[in-house]
């Protein structure tokens, strides 16, 4: 299982968690509300989830608001990876070569 | 049952072939393999008795033996041959006769005169056939006059053909004629038996043979009397001065006569004579029915169900997939209105519960479900073998016993493992509901935000998962090849087999052959832009747009028409001739039809003027011995024709004549066998059979010509 990073990327109005997966960097802006663009990002988690299990490491040094909702955030996204990646296993979903 | 009244057992004379040698085994074995119900043993200037006596003996019951000898004939210096068969009784006696006559005279060199042959066999109950004609070498009429004269019956005196086509030609010229295999070679007798007369009547003795030659009355009667035949009353023409009795045997009935005798009308009204008693019976008019609607071409009765075809009908899925709506996932703004918020709460601080991640449900909870279907599957097994009685005779006790034992021992383990599944998916069911409800019951105790105990993206997943798999299945099945369905439809004769093919396919949003129509719809509009919108949807389950698909799909007009794959199916159904489309002609519809008519497995036939579009060859060569193989085995067939091959060549049983005269309309009935019409009403003087059937059908003289496979003569 891969383990990608995470990291939160602060600026002055506003804050964004980034997923890495390689080269593509997933974004979700953490202070704005819109469901479409976590929605965006989650059909791209799905993509790559059919083709191999991984998770997410947050990095990061600031023990500040956004690391509190982040870590819980990355928590519970694990938790679903997983139990959706074996769903998708159980289904033949997968595309693995 | 056919008849051979010519056969040699033996090579005699020095040109005799040596294949014309037997043994009684070999005989024995032959004649079985055959449907030759009498033969003659003619050999050429002599009479083995012993071998008759063997001969007959070995197929006693299954064939009758007539005692003959082919006598060479010395006329005013003509040579000809004369076969002179006696009554089987007297065997004996001619077996001492013909060494008497022939004495040690060799067979290559012995003659004898007319006057002599008569004068010595005569007496015996004899039948006398001369060669005649192309059959060399051959008696003069002269000659055959002269044999007449002398014999005491001048109708036992045939004369021999060389082949069915020449004894049909000498019957329509007034002869009395038939013929036998001459057998050359006993190896070919079993394949030239079938070119052999056939005895339509069934003769079971040589005296019978005789009264029927004689045309005796009360032989014929007793023979026809064997048949089941009923005296039915109908009243076709709904005239009480018409009711007719009429005699249907079970066997051919013909109804023939001038045009606008009402024969159709008697048809029909035996039609509902025959329904009235039970069984189902329609006239079958030729030319009424059009064989596009015979074989339903346009389908409308057509209902496919695609299981059949190992296709799934899809319908749960494609409603699923209608219904298929968005799932949310969890707002960040939870997660920051969670952490911003400060917990002011001394007890609600120490609380952990709340701060546990909810943990995955969805993966016991299938893991439960898949075990517990092996379990009901094994249960229902198990009720299967214990509640069929007959299943536990066929097995026993002891086997059925040890079943039982593996089968208990299967459930068991099964019931153990999903116990431990249950327990598996019930404990985190609960842990999950544990931490929510401490989150909202500390959220409504504090006044705090709820803490998010999910991003939602597994629910998010899951339901995408989920439509990704009714697509994929829906489509999986969409693009499944059915192979056609061919059923024959008949014999073409020469151009083969002809067969109505339904090419089946399901509608995949690409098909616009306008040929292809649906079974159970008129249009095929929302068909196509249903299976081309779940195609696209396909492309889009893990898009945004997907549920604006989805949406584009439901807004389709008509597109709850389709609620299973089997109204996407689409079929083109036509004839084909080599596997190539093709579309038969008239005669070749009324061909087929017929044919088919014929080969349904009927008590009751009852056809009108078949012949209608169809040629000669086909009548005879087809027709005619269909209808024979039916009253061969007893089923009523009644055909009004105008055809001579259908109503001579058939040699019926019984021939129905309406005849129609300034006084009005009557009705006579007969057979071949008699030459006899008799009139229902009084005052009508009998007809003649033949004269009549020639006069009044189609193509009578010929058929009379053609008439060498029958014994009997007109």
């Amino acid at each position: 299982m891969a383990t990608h990073n995470a990291t939160i990327e602060r600026k002055e109005d506003s804050a964004t968690l980034k997923l890495a997966l390689g080269e593509t960097v997933l974004d979700i802006v953490l202070t704005e509300d819109n469901p479409n663009d976590v929605k965006t990002v989650f059909n791209k988690l799905l993509e790559v989830l059919k083709r191999g299990e991984f998770d997410f490491n947050l990095t990061d040094e600031k023990e500040d608001l956004y690391f509190h909702i982040c870590k819980e955030y990355i928590t519970q996204l694990n938790a679903e990876l997983k139990s959706t990646y074996k769903e998708l296993k159980d289904n033949g979903l997968l595309r693995i070569e | 049952m056919r008849i051979d009244i010519h056969t040699h057992t033996k090579k005699i004379k020095q040109g005799d072939s040596e294949s014309r040698n037997i043994d009684v085994d070999r005989f024995m074995e032959i004649i079985k393999e055959t449907d030759v119900k009498i033969l003659a043993i003619t050999n050429h200037n002599h009479f083995d008795l012993e071998q008759y006596t063997q001969f007959k003996t070995s197929v006693d019951g299954i064939c009758q033996m007539w005692a003959g000898v082919e006598f060479d004939i010395l006329e005013e210096g003509r040579r000809a041959h004369l076969i002179t068969i006696v009554n089987p009784k007297n065997a004996q006696a001619f077996s001492e006769k013909v060494n008497e006559v022939i004495g040690t005279t060799s067979a290559d060199t012995f003659t004898i005169s007319i006057d002599d042959v008569v004068n010595n066999f005569d007496s015996l109950d004899t039948i006398f056939i001369a060669h005649y004609h192309s059959k060399k070498p051959s008696l003069t009429d002269k000659d055959v006059d002269k044999l007449e004269s002398l014999v005491a019956n001048p109708k036992r005196v045939l004369k021999e053909a060389s082949n069915s086509i020449s004894a049909g030609i000498y019957i329509n010229h007034g002869h009395n004629s038939i013929h036998g295999s001459d057998v050359q070679n006993w190896d070919d007798y079993v394949k030239n038996s079938t070119s052999l007369p056939e005895l339509r009547l069934p003769v079971e003795s040589f005296e019978q043979f005789c009264l029927l030659l004689d045309k005796d009355d009360a032989t014929i009667k007793t023979i026809l009397d064997k048949k089941t035949k009923e005296t039915i009353q109908i009243n076709p023409f709904n005239n009480v001065a018409e009711i007719m009795d009429i005699d249907i045997y079970n066997d051919i009935n013909i109804l023939f006569g001038s045009k606008g005798t009402g024969k159709t009308d008697i048809l029909k009204a035996l039609s509902k004579f025959y329904n009235g008693k039970g069984f189902k019976t329609e006239v079958y008019e030729s030319n009424s029915n059009k064989i596009d609607e015979v074989f339903d071409l346009k389908g409308t009765q057509l209902t496919i169900d695609i299981e059949q075809f190992g296709i799934d009908d899809c319908s749960t899925e494609l409603a699923s997939l209608r219904n298929a709506t968005e799932k949310e996932i969890t707002s960040l703004s939870k997660y920051g209105d969670y952490y911003s918020a400060d917990a002011k709460n001394k007890i609600s601080k120490n609380i952990k519960v709340d701060k546990f991640t909810t943990l995955d449900e969805n993966s016991p909870k299938r893991s439960f479900e898949d075990v517990k279907n092996n379990l009901k599957k094994f249960q229902e097994f198990k009720d299967y073998y214990t509640a069929d009685i007959k299943l536990k005779e066929i097995i026993g006790d002891e086997l059925l016993g040890e079943l039982d034992n593996v089968i208990e021992r299967i459930l068991e383990k099964i019931n153990s493992e999903s116990e431990k599944r249950f327990i598996d998916y019930k404990s985190i069911n609960f842990f999950n509901k544990l931490v929510k409800l401490f989150v909202s019951e500390i959220s409504k105790k504090t006044g705090q935000p709820e803490k998010p105990t999910k991003t939602g993206f597994a629910e998010y997943a899951s339901n995408r998962i989920s439509i990704e798999k009714d697509v994929n299945k829906i489509l999986e099945n969409i693009l499944k090849i059915i192979e056609p369905i061919v059923e024959e439809v008949g014999n073409l004769g020469d151009k083969g087999k002809l067969y109505c093919k339904i090419n089946l396919l399901i509608q995949n949003g690409k098909i616009s052959d306008a040929k292809y129509k649906h079974t159970n719809s008129t249009t095929k509009i929302p068909q196509k832009l249903v299976a081309d919108k779940i195609e696209l949807i396909s492309k889009h389950i893990y898009a945004n747009t997907l549920f604006e698909k989805i949406d584009e799909l439901k807004k389709i007009e008509s597109s709850e028409s389709v609620s299973s794959i089997n109204d996407l199916l689409l079929f083109y159904k036509h004839f084909t001739l080599d596997d190539e489309f093709y579309t038969p002609s008239n005669g070749e519809s009324s061909m087929v039809l017929l044919h088919n008519e014929l080969m349904k497995d009927k008590e009751i036939y009852l056809i009108d003027e078949p012949e209608k579009s169809l040629g000669n060859d086909y009548i005879s060569d087809v027709i005619v011995p269909l209808i024979k193989e039916k009253a061969k085995s007893g089923k009523r067939v009644i055909i009004a024709t105008h055809d001579a091959n259908i109503a001579v060549r058939t040699l019926p049983y019984n021939s129905i004549y309406r005849e129609h005269d300034i006084n009005g309309y009557y009705t006579y009935s007969g057979n071949p066998f008699s030459n006899n019409l008799v009139c229902s009403s009084e005052g009508k003087p009998n007809l003649d059979w033949k004269s009549i059937s020639m006069k009044t059908l189609e193509g009578g003289k010929s058929a009379f010509g053609e008439r060498g496979k029958i014994y009997g003569n007109t």
